[in-house]
């Protein structure tokens, strides 16, 4: 009987030692993924006093290349200082129906064709909160490369390292264009 | 007797004990990425990507345009061009290349070839295409022959796995003057 108790207060422990040890890499882990997703009904939601509207989504196919497009994603941001201190940051990725992850581009080519695909012909940059902390509100705009037969149904996620693992998602169905290369 | 078992019972763990101390692998080796060989045609499947070894071409210069003026570069070197066709499997991701020198050395990509476009150490990769790019390294001659490329995602390559791709058969010839083209 002695020899059971030893080895239960042996187990114990060393549950206790696993979840002391695991906590921390399982907050690592729930900061870097999205599993609590909160929908948005139309083009407007809001997540942890954030809110967030989708004012442009945009697609464009090049002749030349017709199995890959290029969209275009435009948000208006609007919080106080102190959610955007809580959000940490932005990130906005594109999701697949079969859960594919398509960050934002950042190359030096980006902002040429932002403005191309922008109704203003301007480009202010990819997700940031930055603009929150001085006035309140801010727009962003981003753009993604993914095969052509995902852009006509994806699934927007905004969420930041303050959030997740919850996310704000919102369907886009984007208004694709073919253009040729010398347009 | 009792007290002459107790004791080699305590030799026998303080034996193994030491035994497991001396042999247990460090942090850097514990959870460096596991490799993965490219098949017969080039083609290796990483965890987060899938990758193809087009080509190699050596040289000992390289020129490419940068902003609209020409720049070339030289070395008293090789330097090494890997060809690669590369998509991610889920999540776009940028992919580090690696070159396994014959003597056992490895070597990052050259960052002296700055602005080309396609090199690995700006491209981004997107789940669903497939893009080709360039790993540039500049290698002394006798790291060439015998050695091998490695390809991982970029970031943190715990229990993660790095393609490697087998020695190619036979060497690029080295050429003068190699033009890179966007």
């Amino acid at each position: 009987m002695r020899h059971v108790l030893w080895l239960g207060i042996a187990l114990a422990l060393f549950a206790v030692t696993l979840v002391v040890t695991g906590w921390s890499d399982f907050r690592d882990f729930a900061h870097q993924r999205e599993w609590n997703v909160v929908r948005a009904d139309a083009a407007e939601g809001e997540l942890e006093g954030l809110r967030v509207r989708v004012t442009e989504a945009q697609a464009v196919v090049i002749e030349s290349r017709p199995e890959r497009g290029l969209l275009f994603v435009r948000l208006d941001l609007e919080a106080s200082s102190e959610t955007a201190s809580a959000w940490v940051d932005c990130r906005a990725s594109i999701r697949g129906e079969n859960g594919e992850i398509w960050l934002p581009l950042y190359d030096m080519a980006v902002s040429g064709v932002v403005q191309l695909l922008a109704s203003d012909n301007k480009d202010n940059r990819p997700c940031n909160l930055s603009g929150l902390v001085e006035s309140g509100r801010t727009t962003v705009d981003q753009l993604y490369r993914l095969p052509r037969a995902a852009l006509d149904r994806v699934t927007l996620h905004i969420s930041g390292p303050g959030t997740r693992p919850s996310a704000l998602a919102f369907e886009i169905s984007p208004n694709v264009r073919t253009i040729k290369p010398e347009q | 007797m009792k007290h002459l078992a107790n004791l080699v019972a305590a030799l026998l763990g303080a034996g193994f004990l030491g035994a497991m101390m001396n042999t247990l692998p460090d942090y850097n080796s514990s959870f460096q990425p596991f490799g993965v060989h490219a098949d017969e045609n080039g083609v290796g499947q990483g965890r987060l990507f899938k990758a193809k070894l087009v080509g190699l071409r050596s040289a000992g210069a390289i020129s490419y345009a940068a902003f609209g003026t020409d720049v070339v570069r030289d070395t008293s070197a090789t330097f090494l061009v890997a060809e690669l066709s590369i998509g991610a499997h889920k999540e776009s991701r940028q992919i580090e290349a690696i070159w396994l020198g014959a003597t056992g050395r490895q070597y990052s990509q050259t960052i002296r070839i700055e602005n080309v476009p396609h090199t690995l150490l700006s491209a981004w990769f997107q789940p669903g295409l497939e893009d080709t790019a360039l790993a540039v390294f500049e290698l002394p001659d006798d790291e060439i022959a015998g050695g091998t490329l490695a390809l991982l995602a970029r970031g943190d390559p715990i229990l993660d796995s790095a393609v490697h791709f087998a020695a190619p058969p036979t060497l690029p010839e080295k050429q003068d003057l190699l033009r890179l083209e966007p």
